[in-house]
C-alpha cells in the first residue's frame, strides 16, 4: 500500500469531487466480473481490523467463489478521505461503516449500501443527550447559554444526530475555544470532547451541562461508569439510526453484488459463518435495510448536505 | 586397678587415642559451625542490606522512569481534559506493580484524574503529605513516605506548567523480597549448616574409624610385644631361660626387648650362681649338705634299682678347732681346701675312680659344715671296698699339711654307712654314718668304723628322751617331790629336799639323775629350773596357807642352771611373787659344779650368798672336791653324801670319817646336813656328833606335796620330832 501518497492526493481529489458531484458516478456502467475483490475499513488499528475481518473475507471467498471471485483481501486505510479516494479508484469493493460515515462514503464515492449490519448485536441506535440529575437543565431548551458537549464531529450519534436536531429545531449553536469558555449570550456552546468518557466525566465534574453519546454507550459501563450514569438524567433521545452498514462500490458487478448480498443475509443461518460473525465485530445477522433506516440515512443526508452548504467551525 | 575392669594396655592407647580423636573432631566440628554460624550471619547481614538499598534503589529507579513515561503523555490531555487519556494514562501506570496511585493535578493542587473510572477524587486538594503545588515544581521529586515511595513530577508544555503528577509507589514488594531473601538466605544458611554438619559428622565418624583403626592397629604392634615380653618374663620367672626372645625393632619397644634381653641372661647367669651356691660350698666349691643328701637319693635309688652297695662315709676332722684357733680363721679355711683336694685327690686314684658317683669326684665328695665331709661311693663290691677308701682318706689327711707357713698336722674319724644295708635314704644313711664317725671319736679317734645297730638305739633314746622332757615340760609332767629335813637337837622337820620327779608313760618315774644330764645338754635345764623354782614356791606358799611356817625347800642347781646370769634376779621375783623371803629357800649347788675351776661359777654363788640365800654343797665328800673353794665361796654348808653315812653303824672308819668332817665343818662354821639316815642309831650318832641336819629314809621318805603337808600333822605343833622313832638312849 502506499498509504502517505495516496493520502495526499486523495485531500486534494476531494475537493474536486465536492464540487463535481456525485450522484455522476454511480451512473457509470459497471465493471466487468472480477476475479479479487477487496474489503476496506478505516483505522489506525490494521492489526485488529485483520483479525476481526479475515475470517468474514475467507468465507465470502467460499461463498463467492461460484461466481468467479478467487481470493477477498483486506486493506486498512487510515482516513475518511482516502478511503473516498480509493473507492473511486476502484481499489475498494467493500466497507463496512456507522451510518454517517456510510452516508458520506454513498455521497462522495457512491458507495452503495448493501445490507444492515447487528454490529455487536445491535440493529439500531439513538443519540442520547444528558444531564446532571442535580443540573437545572431539564430540557434541550435549558441549554442555552449553557455547554454541551459532543463527541468529535464524525460521530453519527455523539454529534451528527443531535447537532442536526438541535438546528433543525432552531437553536443557535457556537463552538467553543475551550471547555473552559462561555457561550455567548443566546447561543448554545458545544465543545468536542474527543471521547464519550470525556463528555461523561465533563457533566457529572460540571465543567459542561450537557453531553451526547449514543444509546448503545449509554449502557457500556467503560464509557459510562455505573457510579456515573446513576447520577445522569436524559433530556433528549433521538429517532433510531441503523447500528452499522455494509457498503459496495457503487460500480461494483451487479453478479457480485448479488451474490454479496444473498451470501451476507443468509450468514447467520449459515453454521459455517458463526466463526466469521462472531469475528466480525460480534454481529448477529444482517438484515436489509428497512423504511426506517433509510429514512434515518436519507435524514443524516439532508443534514450533511446542510452542513456542507453551512460549514462550522472546527476546534 | 579393679580386677572387674582391667584394661589392657592395647585397650587403653586404643580408647586413649580415641577419646583424643573424639575430642580433636568434635571440637573441630563446634568451631567450624560456630565460624559458619558468624560468617553466615555476617554474608546474611550484608547481602540483605546491600539487597535492600539494591531493591530500594531500583523502587527509586522505577519511580523516576513511571514519572518520566507518565508526566509529559498528560501534558496534552490536560490541555484538553481527556479524561478517557488521563484514566488511560494513570490506569496504565497503576496497574504496574506496586504502583499504589498515580493521580493527575492541576496548577492548583485539584485531582483532575485519580485514574479511577469515576474519577472520585476529581477536585480533590492533592494530599499535603504529597505536598508539592504544581506551580512550584520545577523538577521532579521524591520521597519516601513509611512504605511508599512517592513520586511528584511537574507536567510541563513547553515551559508552561499544565498541572503536576504524583505517583506512590509501595515498597511492601520489595520489603517482601528482602524478608524472602532474607528468608532464603536463612534457608540457604541452614541447608549449608546442615550440609556443613552432615559433613562434620561425616569427618567425624571417618575420622573415629580411621582413628579407631589405627588405634587398635598401634596398640596391637605396641602390646603384642609387650604381650610376648610379659610371657618371656613368666617364663623367666618360672626358670626357663631357653626362650629366644624375637622382637627386633629400633624402637623403645626394641630397646626394652633388648635390655629384657639382658637381664634375662644376667638373671639367668645369677640363677645358675644362686644355684651353685645354694648347692655348693662356698669355700672348697664342693656340693654342699643338701646337693650331697640330693646325690645320695639319687644313690639309694640306683641300689634299689640295680641291687647294688654303696655307701657313705662322714670325715669329720680331728684337732681341727686348735688350728683353726691358734692360726686364725684364714688358715683354718686353707686348710679345709686343701682337705677337699685331698679328699678328691684320693677318690681320683684307681680303682676308687669307678666307685664316685655321676660327675666323678667332684660330686662324690662333699663339705656338710664347719669340718665336715663326706664322701659318697656307689657300686661297691663289698662293704669292705669303702674300709678301703676310708684308710686311704686316713692315710692321706694325717699327712702334713703345710698351712701359713706352718706344717700342720691334722687327723680324721670316719664313720661309713652302707647302702641298702644300712638305710635306704639319704636322712639316715647320713645320720648312722654321723652314728659311727662319733663312735669312733669316742673311742679315741683318727679311725674308721662302721654303722651298727647299737649306734642307732643310744643315739635314738637320747633323742626320744630330749622329745619327750620337752613335751613333759610343755604338758606340765613333771612333778616335786620332797624329802623331810630333820633338826637333829629337836628332831622337828624343818625342811625338804625338793626332788623333781618325772612320771615317763613309757619309763614309768624317773629320778632327776636320769634326764638332768639330758635336759643339760638339750638346752632344757634352764626350763626345768625354773620350773622346780616356781612349783616350789607355789607349794611353799600352799603350806603357808595350811599353817606351815618356817619351814624351808632345798633346791638343787645345775650347774649349767647357774650359769644363767639372770637366775638372781628370777629367784628373787618369784619369791616376791610368792610373798616368800630368802630364807625359805636354800640352794644347792652339786660339788661337781661347785668346785669346776670356773671363776664364773664361783663369782656367781656368791651373788647368792651376798643376796641372803643359804646355800649348800651338795654330795660333799664324793666328788672333785677343792677345799680352796670352800675357802673362796663360803657356803652355808655341806651336804654329807649318803656313801659316807650308809656304813657309819657299821664300819668304824667311816665314823672316823664323818667325825672327822664334822669337827672340821664345826672348824670351819659350816653346817652340815647328812643325807642317807636310814636308821634310828645313824640318827643318834650323829645328833651326838654335832650333825645339825639329817635327812634320810629314817626321817621321812620322798613325799608329795599333799603328803607333806599330811606327815607333819601328824607331828605336834610344837614338838615336830621324830621321837616316835627317834629313841637316843638307844644308841648309847
Amino acid at each position: 500500500m502506499h498509504h502517505l501518497t495516496i493520502n495526499i492526493f486523495a485531500r486534494l481529489t476531494l475537493i474536486v469531487l465536492l464540487v463535481s458531484g456525485m450522484n455522476s458516478f454511480a451512473d457509470e456502467s459497471h465493471d466487468t466480473m472480477p476475479r479479487l475483490l477487496v474489503m476496506a475499513a478505516i483505522s489506525d488499528n490494521p492489526r485488529g481490523i485483520h483479525e476481526a475481518m479475515q475470517p468474514m473475507a475467507d468465507y465470502m471467498a467460499g461463498k463467492l467463489a461460484p461466481i468467479g471471485i478467487e481470493s477477498v483481501e483486506i486493506m486498512v486505510v487510515d482516513s475518511h478521505e482516502q478511503m473516498v479516494l480509493l473507492l473511486r479508484e476502484k481499489k475498494v469493493d467493500w466497507i463496512t461503516e456507522t451510518a454517517y460515515s456510510a452516508v458520506l462514503l454513498q455521497r462522495r464515492a457512491g458507495a452503495v449500501a448493501l445490507v444492515r449490519k447487528w454490529k455487536q448485536g445491535v440493529p439500531e441506535y439513538r443519540s442520547v443527550v444528558f444531564t446532571r440529575k442535580s443540573s437545572d437543565v431539564q430540557g434541550l431548551d435549558g441549554l442555552v447559554n449553557r455547554k454541551i458537549a459532543f463527541q468529535h464531529r464524525g460521530s453519527t450519534t455523539g454529534y451528527f444526530v443531535v447537532a442536526s436536531a438541535l438546528k433543525s429545531a432552531g437553536y443557535r449553536l457556537q463552538q467553543l475555544g475551550s471547555v473552559y469558555e462561555q457561550p455567548a449570550a443566546g447561543e448554545l456552546g458545544y465543545v468536542f470532547s474527543g471521547a464519550e468518557y470525556n463528555s461523561a466525566i465533563w457533566v457529572h465534574k460540571g465543567i459542561v451541562d450537557a453531553g451526547v453519546i449514543s444509546s448503545i454507550d449509554w449502557q457500556q459501563e467503560s464509557t459510562l461508569p455505573e457510579k456515573i450514569r446513576e447520577d445522569m438524567s436524559v433530556i433528549y433521545t433521538s429517532p433510531p439510526i441503523p447500528r452499522a452498514l455494509e457498503l459496495v462500490r457503487g460500480d461494483l458487478n451487479p453478479t457480485v453484488k448479488a451474490a454479496m448480498k444473498q451470501a451476507l443475509l443468509a450468514a447467520h443461518l449459515d453454521p459455517e459463518a458463526s466463526m466469521a460473525l462472531a469475528a466480525y465485530h460480534g454481529t448477529s445477522k444482517f438484515d436489509a435495510l428497512d423504511g426506517n433506516a433509510v429514512a434515518a440515512l436519507g435524514l443524516i443526508d439532508a443534514a450533511i448536505m446542510e452542513e456542507t452548504s453551512e460549514p462550522v467551525s472546527s476546534p | 586397678m579393679k580386677p572387674g575392669v582391667r584394661l589392657n594396655l592395647q585397650a587403653r592407647y586404643t580408647v586413649q587415642i580415641v577419646i583424643v580423636i573424639a575430642v580433636i573432631a568434635v571440637s573441630l566440628t563446634l568451631l567450624s559451625a560456630m565460624q559458619f554460624k558468624s560468617r553466615a550471619d555476617e554474608i546474611s547481614g550484608v547481602t540483605s542490606d546491600s539487597f535492600a538499598v539494591h531493591l530500594h534503589d531500583e523502587v527509586r529507579e522505577r519511580g523516576w522512569v513511571l514519572e518520566a513515561n507518565l508526566a509529559p503523555s498528560l501534558a496534552i490531555p490536560l490541555l484538553h481534559l481527556d479524561m478517557r487519556a488521563m484514566r488511560e494514562q494513570l490506569q496504565a501506570t497503576v496497574s504496574q506493580q506496586d504502583v499504589m496511585f498515580a493521580y493527575v493535578y492541576d496548577v492548583d493542587g485539584k485531582i483532575v484524574h485519580d485514574g479511577s473510572d469515576e474519577v472520585s477524587m476529581y477536585g480533590q486538594h492533592i494530599d499535603e503529605s504529597l505536598g508539592w503545588p504544581a506551580s512550584e515544581l520545577t523538577r521532579p521529586h521524591q520521597h519516601m513516605v513509611n512504605n511508599e515511595l512517592h513520586v511528584v513530577s511537574p507536567v510541563l508544555l513547553g515551559d508552561k506548567s499544565m498541572g503536576a503528577i504524583a505517583i506512590g509507589i509501595s515498597l511492601d514488594s520489595a520489603n517482601a523480597k528482602i524478608f524472602e531473601l532474607e528468608e532464603d538466605i536463612e534457608d540457604l544458611h541452614a541447608e549449608n549448616r546442615r550440609d556443613e554438619l552432615r559433613i562434620a559428622g561425616v569427618f567425624t565418624v571417618l575420622s573415629l574409624a580411621l582413628g579407631s583403626l589405627f588405634a587398635l592397629f598401634s596398640g596391637y604392634r605396641l602390646a603384642k610385644p609387650m604381650r610376648v615380653l610379659a610371657r618371656q618374663a613368666q617364663r623367666v620367672g618360672q626358670g626357663v631361660f631357653e626362650d629366644e626372645i624375637v622382637i627386633r625393632r629400633n624402637d623403645e619397644v626394641g630397646d626394652l626387648a633388648n635390655s629384657f634381653r639382658t637381664m634375662s641372661y644376667d638373671l639367668q647367669a645369677s640363677n645358675r650362681e644362686i644355684n651353685f651356691l645354694a648347692y655348693h660350698d662356698v669355700l672348697t666349691g664342693l656340693p654342699n649338705r643338701v646337693r650331697f643328701k640330693e646325690k645320695l637319693d639319687e644313690l639309694c635309688n640306683g641300689c634299689k634299682e640295680q641291687g647294688s652297695l654303696g655307701a657313705v662315709l662322714f670325715v669329720d676332722l680331728d684337732e681341727f678347732k686348735p688350728i683353726n684357733d691358734t692360726l686364725g680363721h684364714y688358715a683354718g679355711d686353707a686348710l679345709l681346701c686343701e682337705v677337699a683336694d685331698r679328699l678328691q685327690q684320693c677318690l681320683r686314684t684307681p680303682p676308687y675312680q669307678k666307685w664316685c658317683l655321676d660327675g666323678g669326684e667332684a660330686q662324690s665328695v662333699a663339705r656338710l659344715g664347719g669340718d665336715e665331709f663326706a664322701i659318697a661311693l656307689k657300686g661297691l663290691d663289698d662293704p669292705e671296698d669303702a674300709a678301703s677308701v676310708a684308710k686311704t682318706v686316713l692315710a692321706e689327711l694325717s699327712t702334713r699339711f703345710r698351712i701359713a707357713g706352718e706344717d700342720v698336722t691334722i687327723g680324721a674319724s670316719i664313720g661309713i654307712a652302707i647302702c641298702p644295708d644300712d638305710g635306704r635314704d639319704a636322712d639316715s644313711l647320713l645320720g648312722y654314718a654321723d652314728m659311727a664317725m662319733y663312735s669312733v671319736k669316742r673311742a679315741g679317734k683318727q679311725s674308721y668304723r662302721f654303722y651298727e645297730e647299737f649306734m642307732y638305739e643310744s643315739t635314738r633314746d637320747r633323742v626320744h628322751l630330749i622329745r619327750d622332757l620337752r613335751r613333759a615340760l610343755d604338758n606340765n609332767e613333771l612333778q616335786l617331790r620332797y624329802q623331810p629335813i630333820a633338826d637333829s637337837d629337836s628332831g622337828r622337820t624343818v625342811g625338804a629336799e625338793a626332788l623333781v620327779r618325772w612320771h615317763h608313760p613309757d619309763r614309768g618315774l624317773m629320778h632327776a639323775g636320769e634326764f638332768i644330764d639330758l635336759a643339760e645338754k638339750s638346752g632344757e635345764v634352764s626350763r626345768l629350773g625354773r620350773w622346780v623354782l616356781d612349783r616350789a614356791c607355789q607349794d611353799l606358799v600352799a603350806w603357808r596357807k595350811q599353817g606351815i611356817d618356817e619351814f624351808f625347800v632345798s633346791i638343787n642347781l645345775s650347774s649349767q642352771q647357774m650359769l644363767h646370769d639372770d637366775l638372781p634376779e628370777f629367784v628373787t621375783a618369784s619369791l616376791e611373787q610368792h610373798g616368800l623371803s630368802t630364807s625359805d629357800l636354800r640352794l644347792e649347788a652339786g660339788e661337781d659344779s661347785f668346785f669346776a675351776d670356773d671363776d664364773g661359777v664361783i663369782d656367781l654363788l656368791n651373788v647368792w650368798t651376798e643376796a641372803g640365800y643359804e646355800v649348800w654343797v651338795d654330795q660333799f665328800g664324793s666328788g672333785p672336791a677343792s677345799l680352796l673353794n670352800l675357802l673362796r665361796v663360803r657356803p652355808h654348808g655341806v651336804k654329807l653324801s649318803p656313801a659316807f653315812i650308809l656304813d657309819i653303824t657299821v664300819d668304824p672308819r667311816a665314823r672316823q670319817f664323818v667325825e672327822g668332817i664334822l669337827a672340821f665343818a664345826r672348824m670351819v662354821n659350816l653346817d652340815v646336813c647328812a643325807v642317807g639316815v636310814t636308821s634310828e642309831a645313824a640318827a643318834n650318832w650323829l645328833r651326838e656328833h654335832g650333825c645339825r641336819y639329817l635327812q634320810g629314809q629314817y626321817l621321812g621318805p620322798e613325799l608329795s606335796v599333799s603328803d607333806l603337808a599330811d606327815y607333819l600333822e601328824f607331828q605336834p605343833a610344837n614338838d615336830r620330832t621324830l621321837s616316835g622313832k627317834f629313841n637316843l638312849k638307844a644308841l648309847n
